[in-house]
């Protein structure tokens, strides 16, 4: 039997053909600055070639690599990962229940077991399905199961007052299916489009607002209605800029369904219920809740073997720090960390040994108190006879490892080396890591001595919170300041900060609040209750999260930025581009410029069968996605495929050059915000999902940093060190300190207590979970916090003052 | 009424009996074990009929979505009678679900929406055609007001799509309109006059008729009432000396009305008349699990096939695909 997994020579992206030891049923760590080649070597090169070839040996699926990603590995055993970029859900219909299949056996529970009401109880027994929102025979077929509704305000659309040719500014005139039958109705029925709508007859205005068969046109409101669900469907696709959904003058509103209200499921659903409780009840509870509810109520509740499997089931996600969600909560809105633990909590269930799994930073988004619990369920995981292999930055999870291996030195091609493998212990003597000497505390990340004193005339005042888990939450902002916002998973920081403030300020500031957020996840529901003040300190307010920067495969931090529409205009304007009659289209994949063969991806995919295909090089445009012409106009030798694969830090060399035809300030200046916040190693091109949250948080940051200057602004960002080495930490606090420097306010939400240290005010959140949480606990200096006795992350920020 | 059958042999109306008599060898080669009938009629006279499974000339068999397919000539009977008054009133004029302000587009549904299944009302039709949504609807006491209830995708008379709300909402259209249920119009105006042999179809708890539910064997036909239906249309809409539907309605089943009728996979090129499937060469009308009737207007040319269904509805359109055309001269 092998002791250790050993592989060759691997190559894959900037690993530079190295070779690792990695120790059977052990917990190994690989650590290395953000872009060091910790994932590829994880995931890229162990992960898929376990999967590969267990999958080749259970005779399913054939795949051909086009370049070898190593020479050789052995010791290997049937893999699993939880990749954090793989898993980055965005299908709102995807809850923590379906994931985690305790919907389904909800569901199974309430099909057998459940007391329906008379009048809906026809005698025949309901299956399963009829208690998922997702199946179309359990879905509310009103509102499809989105618990929302669409209502078409018939009096907003109709204004009397304006000639019937201005309606809907003129559309309806316009449309290109449309507009012939509304012209023959007018004519059949002599209207003059001239003359205002309230001049119509009572039968006229009905044909007007309903449709007229006899010319075809569908009628004012049908027509209304029917825009405004493209409206809202495009508006959910392409994230408009915080701006509420409306449509000529008339506001768009999503209301409860009235037929399920809210509950997204069919009659017989709903007047379904198990002592008293309907399904969608129980699946609202907190976990935690509800695991305290079957417990105490088990002797009674009928369907044990049902229930005993719930209970297990939701011990393990209670034990995997998810104690405060829902089973109804959707995945999308779930942070990085909180999807990874979820994946991990149905591994822990299945009780497997011998199986090698594969981990990218779980401890992300973690409390320090809820770290330590996750590092023990790895250690039963490896106890059980399983290998556990991390990819993780945590100072306390890389000295609980048996074994770590360092990537670097740097990132991308300055990185791809292994620097390290052994022990812990022997870990912290090495020379040449980046990691090492933060660990041995040779290094340290600077905290604050002198904090910045607030100005009590300048306070930003939330008062009466109580959304979710919040408790009539009072609290004052300094602003000016570094403010970190702490609390335990659940206790209220986000229901706060994102939930509650950032839609009160969009609602008061209107246009000056900058926030890019994709509205499919759900509730634009604003707490009615809770007073916001002083706004008038602020000029510009802008929010920055982890979503993904885009949602198409061809988004990329090159067009998110928008240095890609500047780089194709300066080609369009090179000579051979004006002469060829090359227009700034043609340099894009989206537009003129894909190769027609490959749609601009540069590889085919070919069904080989049992749901498996094989990529293979689009021998049309040799891998590029792009078509010939677009690849013949350079820029300083650099066609647009070259520029897309620079890395952020060759481009700024490139695009800095000034004696260079490629120069570009405003380029330049978006790149060298990039470098600064420390993504100097992707590349322009690196499509959107390989980007980590983390990664795709400072890469908005970024391109805010870029635009707004001065004083006055408030900057609201979440976890932002998320993923961050500890250089790299340091480097990004370094930034924001300069942002307050600068007459700024920073609100960071965080659990790291070194940056936490780094804050002038802290506001922190508690004392626990779901319930248990939605108070404030402490606020003040980090100082005053380490000696508070109430404030539990007080004491951490103690040990890091030390 | 009975009607008599007339009987030739293949040779006599143009046929060749080599082909036809490789019927059986092809389907036992194939397997198609769940195969019962295959008709020829040509020139309207039977000249070839192979049975299975101890089915005879009598023998009724699940006729599935063809109902649609009849629904369809009831439908031009009502028009004939002024039972409704015209395809394009709006269906809220005879289902006051309908007029109740649930959804802006219900005013626009017309009675030809419904024939060309082209309501807009949401539809998913399952895996294998399964209609979970059916299923779910049947939960209810109300079936009418379900689907006034459902979302809608498109504003009617944009989109075909192939679904069952449309059949049920005519079938309660015709209901409505003649104070009973759309059987009673069958049986009187359709059935009797043709001789075709049914039980009384059944009926949702609000009252319209629909067969794919319990005492749906009460619906089936066998291969030579089929046959009839066929003659029916061949004939202009008469049959037997009786103009039993407008010959005007005739042409306006089997015109386009949409293209990409969904449930034919094998051709390319369909279209979709009035609950009638179009094919370049003639229409048919089609049931879950193998119910075939095939028209060729221009060979005077009926094939009938019928199958017991299975879950996952297999068709036998080779049969005429492969043999029973090919013996066309």
């Amino acid at each position: 039997m092998n002791e250790f997994i050993e592989i060759k020579g691997a190559r894959i992206h900037n690993l530079k053909n190295i070779e690792v030891r990695i120790p059977r049923n052990k917990l190994t760590v690989i650590t290395g600055v953000s872009g060091s080649g910790k994932s590829s070597l994880a995931f890229d090169t162990l992960y898929e070639e376990g999967k590969r070839r267990y999958l080749l040996f259970s005779g399913e699926q054939y795949t051909v690599d086009t370049d070898s990603k190593f020479e050789t590995i052995t010791g290997l055993s049937p893999t699993v990962a939880v990749e954090q970029r793989i898993i980055r859900q965005s299908n709102p219909r995807s809850t923590v229940g379906t994931r985690s299949k305790v919907g389904h056996l909800l569901a199974v529970l309430y099909a057998s077991y459940g007391d329906r009401e008379s009048m809906y109880d026809d005698g025949l027994p309901l299956s399963m399905e009829f208690f998922q929102k997702n199946s179309p025979k359990g879905m509310c077929v009103k509102c499809l199961g989105t618990g929302r509704h669409q209502e078409t305000d018939e009096e907003a659309i109709i204004n009397k007052t304006i000639p019937i040719k201005s309606i809907f500014d003129g559309f309806l005139m316009k449309h290109r299916i449309h507009k012939a039958n509304f012209k023959k109705f007018c004519e059949l029925h002599r209207i003059d489009v001239n003359a205002p709508i309230g001049d119509l007859s009572d039968e006229q205005m009905l044909l007007f607002k309903y449709g007229c068969r006899l010319s075809g046109f569908v009628g004012a409101v049908v027509f209304f209605h029917d825009i405004q669900k493209h409206a809202i469907s495009k508006h959910m696709r392409h994230n408009k800029e915080g701006k509420e959904v409306e449509l000529w003058g008339v506001k768009l509103a999503l209301v409860v369904c009235p037929k399920c209200h809210g509950t997204g499921l069919g009659e017989q659903a709903i007047h379904t219920t198990i002592e008293g409780k309907t399904i969608t009840e129980l699946e609202n509870m907190y976990i935690d809740e509800l695991l305290t509810y079957l417990q105490d109520e088990r002797g009674s509740l009928p369907g044990k073997n049902i229930i005993d499997e719930i209970i297990l089931k939701l011990q393990c996600m209670v034990d995997v720090g998810l104690h405060h969600l829902a089973l109804s909560r959707q995945v999308p809105t779930l942070s990085g960390g909180e999807i990874q633990r979820l994946f991990l909590a149905s591994f822990i269930i299945a009780e497997m040994d011998s199986i090698i799994f594969i981990l990218d930073e779980p401890t992300i988004g973690l409390h320090e108190t809820e770290k330590e619990k996750l590092i023990n369920i790895v250690r039963s995981l490896v106890n059980r006879g399983n290998t556990v292999v991390a990819v993780e930055h945590d100072e306390n999870f890389m000295r609980a490892a048996d074994y770590i291996i360092d990537l670097g030195p740097d990132a991308g091609i300055f990185g791809g080396e292994r620097i390290f493998q052994g022990s812990p212990e022997q870990f912290m003597l090495c020379d040449n890591s980046r990691t090492a000497p933060y660990l041995s505390g040779d290094l340290k990340l600077n905290a604050k001595r002198h904090y910045k004193s607030m100005d009590t005339k300048k306070l930003l005042m939330i008062e009466h919170a109580n959304l979710h888990n919040l408790k009539d939450v009072t609290v004052s902002i300094p602003l000016g300041l570094m403010v970190g916002i702490a609390g335990v998973s659940g206790s209220g920081k986000s229901s706060l900060i994102n939930d509650t403030l950032v839609p009160k300020l969009r609602q008061l500031l209107k246009s000056k609040l900058v926030y890019e957020r994709d509205e499919s996840d759900g509730s634009a529901i604003i707490d009615q209750g809770v007073l916001v003040t002083g706004i008038e300190h602020i000029k510009k307010c802008i929010v920055v999260d982890q979503r993904p920067i885009g949602r198409s495969k061809t988004s990329c931090p090159a067009t998110y930025t928008k240095i890609t529409n500047k780089v194709r205009a300066m080609l369009a304007n090179k000579p051979e581009a004006i002469d060829g009659g090359y227009a700034a289209g043609l340099f894009t994949i989206n537009s003129e410029g894909g190769c027609r063969a490959c749609k601009g991806d540069g590889i085919k995919s070919y069904y080989i069968g049992f749901g498996n295909f094989v990529e293979v090089e689009c021998e049309i445009c040799g891998g590029t996605g792009f078509i010939e012409e677009a690849l013949s106009v350079t820029l300083d030798g650099k066609n647009i495929k070259d520029i897309m694969d620079m890395s952020v830090a060759e481009a700024v060399e490139f695009f800095g050059r000034e004696q260079s035809e490629a120069y570009n300030k405003s380029v330049l200046a978006i790149l060298t915000t990039l470098q600064r916040v420390g993504l100097g190693y992707i590349t322009l091109g690196q499509k959107t999902p390989t980007i980590s949250g983390g990664e795709a948080q400072r890469i908005k940051l970024a391109k805010e940093l870029c635009k707004q200057t001065g004083s006055g602004n408030v900057y609201i960002l979440d976890e932002p060190t998320t993923g961050l080495s500890f250089s790299d930490t340091a480097r990004l606090i370094e930034l924001l300190q300069q942002l307050v420097d600068a007459g700024n306010t920073v609100i960071v939400t965080e659990h790291d207590p070194s940056v936490l240290t780094n804050c002038d005010y802290i506001i922190e959140m508690g004392p626990d979970g779901g319930s248990y949480g939605g108070q404030v606990i402490a606020q003040g200096t980090p100082k005053k916090l380490g000696i508070d006795e109430q404030s539990i992350v007080g004491k951490y920020i103690k040990q890091v003052l030390l | 009424m009975s009607y008599e059958w007339s009987f030739s042999t293949p040779e006599e109306e143009g046929m060749d009996r080599n082909v036809l008599e490789q019927v059986d060898q092809y389907i036992r080669q194939k397997r198609y074990r769940l195969v019962n009938s295959v008709l020829v009629v040509k020139n309207k006279k039977i000249v070839f009929e192979q049975y299975y499974n101890k089915f005879d000339e009598h023998s009724r068999n699940y006729i599935k979505s063809i109902w649609k397919s009849i629904l369809s000539i009831v439908t031009g009977i009502c028009l004939d009678k002024g039972i409704i008054k015209s395809l394009d009133e709006p269906i809220g004029n005879y289902l006051q679900e309908f007029t109740q302000q649930h959804h802006p587009y219900h005013k626009l549904i017309t009675i030809r929406h419904l024939l060309t299944m082209t309501s807009g009302i949401y539809w998913n039709g399952g895996v294998h055609y399964h209609c979970p949504m059916v299923a779910q609807m049947m939960r209810t006491n109300d079936w009418t007001a379900h689907i006034a209830d459902i979302a809608m995708s498109n504003v009617p008379g944009m989109h075909f799509q192939y679904k069952e709300w449309d059949v049920m909402l005519l079938s309660a259209v015709i209901g409505r309109a003649c104070g009973g249920t759309a059987y009673d119009i069958t049986k009187e105006y359709l059935y009797e006059p043709l001789d075709i042999v049914s039980g009384s179809w059944p009926q949702s708890p609000c009252g319209f008729s629909y067969t794919v539910m319990k005492g749906e064997e009460a619906s089936d036909l066998s291969a030579r009432d089929l046959a009839k239906i066929g003659l029916l249309l061949l004939n202009d809409g008469k049959f037997n000396g009786k103009q039993i539907v407008s010959s005007e309605y005739i042409k306006q089943i089997v015109s386009t009305s949409s293209s990409h009728a969904i449930v034919d996979t094998r051709a390319t090129d369909n279209g979709y008349g009035f609950l009638w499937l179009l094919y370049p060469n003639g229409y048919g009308a089609r049931g879950f699990g193998g119910q075939e009737l095939t028209i060729i207007p221009g060979k005077d040319f009926i094939s009938v096939i019928q199958a017991t269904p299975t879950s996952s509805s297999k068709f036998y359109g080779d049969i005429h695909e492969n043999v029973l055309s090919k013996a066309i001269l």
